[in-house]
């Protein structure tokens, strides 16, 4: 359906990428042909959009209904300060088109909702939860589980930050993990360490799109950048957890 | 057995800011009855309202899936306080 990568220009632009192993026009092409959900145009947002464009993901399906906010700019690089007042998808429309023009941005300037999180997942390879609080997060984990879209689970606070690949039906789930809030309120963010965060999800989406090298299952990643360490958490399914559990009529096999 | 307890940074503000103690103890129960003597500000999150919004890990392993509170602690282990991150 997409356009091959074939174009002398934007093939020169892949060729650091396309040097390693197992990667290649064939996995170029997937990367051209995939369309990636960004939920959050935020602090992971930002990473996310830029790593996934540059890259050469076909087309990003960015969502955020919130505005940029001069105190969004110490972390969320996809804005500027000329675009204070601007909804947050539109502005990472902008930047993407200046960096990219290869890819396509749909700009989606809504809340993500019971109502509508499922069209919002159709026709997506890959969801990248970029969200800022557990329940919408929470929303689309279920949905995403659903629908059997692998979704990449980020979430920061201060200098620190936890990475997750979910898969379904083959990994946890977010619900397996979170069991009550903790702290939903405002959270201290620092813009590298969100930076480290947003980049590993990228990764994890890359990875996932062009079949090289192998996605966090199983585990979360946690990383402390006060203390400059990185943990490998266990990752379990809840054997009641009530999305992806094995009690749950749709999950029997 | 002398255990570290290493508590993720939005814990802190309950621990007197404190990221890490040194806490002798035979199970993960006890280490942890005594964190909360040292930290009487723990004891929303390991006893009280906000335990169900943390997980506790003993060498990176979720304690739910080992013996729970009664895990026994070996020297030089390490366990590990966090609530589910929600930030982005
Ligand atoms: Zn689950």
């Amino acid at each position: 359906m997409n356009t091959r990568v074939c174009d002398t220009s934007e093939q020169n632009r892949y060729t650091r990428q396309m040097m390693l192993p197992n990667w290649g026009k064939t996995a170029q092409q997937r990367l051209k042909d995939a369309t990636v959900l960004i939920a959050g145009a935020g602090g992971l947002g930002s990473p996310n959009a830029f790593y996934l464009a540059c890259a050469g993901v076909g087309h990003l399906k960015i969502c955020d209904d919130d505005v940029v906010e001069l105190s969004n700019l110490n972390r969320q690089i996809l804005h500027t300060s000329q675009r204070i007042g601007q909804n947050k998808a539109a502005s990472a429309q902008t930047t993407i088109a200046a960096l990219n023009p290869y890819v396509t941005v749909t700009v989606v300037a809504t809340q993500i909702t019971a109502d509508n999180v499922s069209a919002l997942l159709e026709d997506v390879d890959v969801v990248v939860d970029c969200l800022d609080n557990l329940q919408t997060r929470l929303l689309l984990n279920r949905q995403a589980h659903r629908q059997t879209i692998p979704m990449v689970h980020g979430s920061i606070y201060g200098m620190e930050g936890r990475v997750a690949f979910i898969n379904p039906p083959h990994t946890p789930c977010l619900q397996c993990l979170a069991g009550k809030a903790f702290d939903d309120g405002t959270f201290p963010a620092v813009g590298a360490a969100v930076g480290v965060i947003g980049s590993l999800q990228a990764l994890e989406v890359v990875k996932y799109i062009t079949g090289c090298g192998r996605n966090l299952t199983h585990t979360i990643l946690a990383w402390d950048g006060f203390h400059n360490r990185f943990q490998m958490l266990t990752f379990n399914t809840k054997a009641d957890c009530d999305v992806c559990g094995p009690r749950q009529p749709e999950n029997a096999k | 057995m002398r255990c570290r307890v290493n508590l993720a940074s939005p814990l802190w503000k309950y621990s007197g800011n404190q990221a890490e103690f040194e806490i002798e103890g035979d199970t993960v129960r006890q280490v942890l009855s005594r964190l909360e003597e040292e930290a009487p500000g723990m004891k929303d999150i390991l006893t009280g309202p906000l335990r169900d919004a943390i997980r506790i890990y003993l060498n990176n392993d979720d304690i739910e899936m080992l013996e729970k509170m009664d895990t026994a602690i070996k020297a030089g282990d390490e366990l590990y306080i966090s609530p589910v991150l929600t930030g982005g």
